[in-house]
């Protein structure tokens, strides 16, 4: 940069118009061949400091003048905050840090523009006191009432989706239109809507690890909604609309709805969940999608027959027949989805009994052999002839197997998959990023949130590699790249101090200088829990 | 929040001299079986650190290099044997240049200089396609800004944070 064009940079940096006038600079000077783009040189406090007080002011130096475009800073407590408060002095840009009573892991995330116009970011890291060993309390910490209210809220979710959004269906499309089952299902979906309201607040409190009287904070709520849980709780909201639509319309407009209704039963089930997390991802997915609406077919039919039953109305022996049809393939789809969710969920026959998700799942089976049991007797007894009075009390019951197969599904919210087990037993999280000439194992320990230590394995190459870098993104909390350089530790890479600050996935990058001209970038995403 | 918009709406706006703060080539075409003459342009150090080395790979099909010397810089002249037999002007050349590094001196990160070099392009490169120059800056310290990233297939120049200088080879000028 010449001479001159400095001196102008600094009389406008120090006006009101800089930004305005900044454009129409950068607009001309971009025939300036000299034009050089910034980068860090240092930082107050500096990356990965643990200082005593919160610091007034947060500095950031650079070789050459910026302009801030984001300043973003991460609490402990993992809200976040933009930094409008700041002033750029020649090379260095000071941001007033607010004031904030609370110890523990502070991230900055910053992008300035440089006066070429070459946008720059990172993140700067460091702790008040003490560093935050888990900026997020875990599940064993949210106290037993906000446990309870999540598992009543799921329960409550599970009754609405299935016996209020599939009642709406059979409704329409078995009893065709017989008022019957009308008024429960429309209870079965408000109820539903409220209990999606205390689902959503619940699992906020459970992410934040808060007690239950800050339920109906915005805070609280914001935070569901940032959870995997937070589309499943939309979703469900927007099903239960449908149901109650399709329910209080008639013909085409009721079938249309209610259809719809079901399918997004599916759609909204598969959003969240330990097993909608599993991999390979969209055989999971579409499992619990095939599971969801197969279980809201067959459970949602089964109060409407009921009641058109006991109330002998003319459509009723239409209706079961129109169920009995069609309910083989729903119940083979239930058990193959189910089949294949559980084997990939459990990896071996064992964890059936030796751990608490195996245990949940044999008192669903016995369950489940029970609602078969009571499901042949109606088929193959019950209903040629049909022996109304007993059939009716046989979907009673059968209805009330359901009611308790739901209850003990909810459990599993508690239950972490053995297929996650061993992992967490290690404590680490591990992703395997490969290209087509180069592959690692990089992993995190512990494999939750706070500071890290990683650990990369490189498939041997033909020749040592110069340098390993890591680099790590966490683009949902807009925690910009930070770049890490890793050292040889026996056979493998070791990065040390790493700080991720909050849980979800992150992008890890291994940048790996091959040679002088040549490197490999691998690339994958891990998922570090709170 | 105005004034971020606006730099905002700048940056995006000027796009296109987002390269200058980059590495590059002077001239940025060239035909095949034409000689060409390379100015790197460096236009910082890094991380506020002055820049001592200058490395440039001479990508294969690239013969016949000579770089120009430089007052305060030593040269160094890296020869090894290329993947094929190349034809110049009619006689089949097989070793020569390929990493031209300029040592030993110093470019302040507030500075900016020029590295020349001469070569051949031959024409068993192909036209139409780019010709990729990694360029290696070294500074103290161990630092070091690698300017040797080339775009996979799909990928821009612009996607990549540290791009080769690149030029365009053109069709051979009036042919054989």
């Amino acid at each position: 940069m010449t001479r001159h064009t400095l001196s102008a940079w600094k009389a406008i940096s120090s006006g009101r118009l800089r930004s305005l006038t900044l454009a129409v600079l950068i607009g001309f000077m971009s025939a300036v061949p000299a034009f050089a783009h910034a980068s860090l040189v240092g930082t107050n406090p500096s990356d990965g400091a643990v200082i005593e007080r919160p610091p007034e002011l947060l500095t950031l130096r650079f070789s050459e003048p910026v302009s801030p475009l984001l300043l973003n800073l991460i609490k402990p407590d993992r809200t976040s905050l933009n930094l409008a408060d700041f002033e750029v002095t020649d090379r260095s840009l000071r941001i007033f840090f607010p004031s904030s009573p609370i110890d523990g892991t502070y991230v900055l995330s910053w992008r300035v523009v440089s006066s070429d116009g070459h946008p720059i970011g990172g993140s700067v890291v460091f702790s008040v006191g003490i560093p935050s060993t888990a900026s997020m309390p875990n599940f064993e910490d949210s106290g037993r009432s906000v446990r309870i209210s999540i598992w009543i809220g799921k329960v409550v979710m599970y009754l609405a989706l299935f016996l209020g959004a599939g009642g709406a269906f059979a409704i329409s499309w078995i009893t065709r239109g017989d008022p019957s089952g009308r008024i429960p299902v429309v209870m079965l979906a408000a109820f539903g809507i409220a209990g999606c309201g205390l689902s959503a607040g619940s699992q906020g409190l459970d992410a934040l690890g808060a007690p239950m009287f800050r339920v109906l904070e915005a805070d609280t709520w914001h935070a569901a909604m940032n959870t995997a849980f937070g589309p499943t709780i939309i979703i469900a909201v927007i099903v239960l609309a449908m149901a109650l639509g399709s329910v209080l319309s008639i013909g085409l407009q009721a079938r249309v709805l209610s259809l719809a209704a079901l399918i997004s039963v599916g759609i909204a089930l598969s959003q969240s969940g330990h097993a909608a997390s599993a991999e390979p991802r969209w055989l999971m997915r579409s499992m619990v999608f095939t599971h969801g609406v197969g279980i809201a077919y067959w459970t949602g039919a089964l109060m409407p027959l009921g009641l058109v039953l006991a109330r002998r109305r003319p459509e009723a022996a239409n209706a079961l027949l129109r169920f009995s049809r069609t309910i083989p393939y729903l119940v083979a789809a239930i058990l193959v989805s189910g089949i294949v969710m559980a084997s990939v969920q459990l990896e071996q026959l064992a964890a059936l009994v030796n751990t608490a998700y195996g245990r949940v799942l044999l008192v669903k089976l016995s369950l489940l052999t029970a609602l078969f049991g009571l499901a042949i007797l109606n088929r193959w007894k019950l209903t040629v002839p049909p022996a109304t009075r007993q059939l009716v009390r046989s979907i009673a019951a059968e209805t009330l197997v359901v009611v308790l197969i739901f209850a003990v599904a909810a459990v599993w919210r508690f239950t972490p998959p053995p297929r996650t087990l061993s992992m967490a037993a290690a404590d680490i999280a591990m992703v395997h990023v490969h290209t087509g000439t180069a592959m690692a194992d990089v992993t995190v320990s512990p494999g939750h949130a706070g500071q890290v230590s990683v650990s990369i394995a490189l498939a041997a190459g033909p020749v040592e590699p110069r340098q390993v870098e890591l680099v790590a993104t966490h683009s949902e909390a807009g925690i910009g790249p930070m770049r890490r350089r890793a050292r040889r530790c026996q056979d493998q890479w070791c990065v040390d101090g790493l700080v991720l600050p909050v849980p979800g996935i992150w992008v890890v990058q291994v940048e790996v200088l091959i040679s002088d001209f040549e490197l490999e970038k691998l690339e994958g995403s891990i998922e570090i829990t709170p | 929040m105005l004034k971020q918009i606006l730099v905002a709406a700048a940056v995006a706006s000027i796009g296109a001299c987002n390269a200058l703060a980059h590495v590059s080539l002077e001239t940025k075409e060239a035909a095949v079986g034409s000689t060409y003459k390379a100015v790197l342009r460096v236009p910082h150090g890094c991380e506020g650190k002055p820049t001592n080395v200058v490395r440039v790979k001479i990508p294969e099909g690239v013969i016949a290099v000579k770089p120009m010397p430089k007052a305060g810089w030593t040269l160094e002249k890296v020869k090894s044997s290329y993947a094929k037999s190349y034809d110049l002007h009619g006689t089949a050349t097989s070793e020569g240049i390929t990493e031209v590094v300029w040592t030993d001196g110093s470019l302040a990160d507030d500075e900016y200089d020029e590295f020349t070099l001469r070569a051949f392009l031959t024409t068993d490169l192909a036209a139409g396609e780019p010709l990729y120059f990694p360029v290696v800056q070294e500074c103290p310290e161990g630092a070091a800004e690698r300017w040797i990233e080339i775009p996979a297939a799909g990928q821009k120049a612009d996607d990549l944070e540290r791009p080769a200088p690149a030029i365009k080879l053109l069709h051979e000028v009036g042919g054989h």
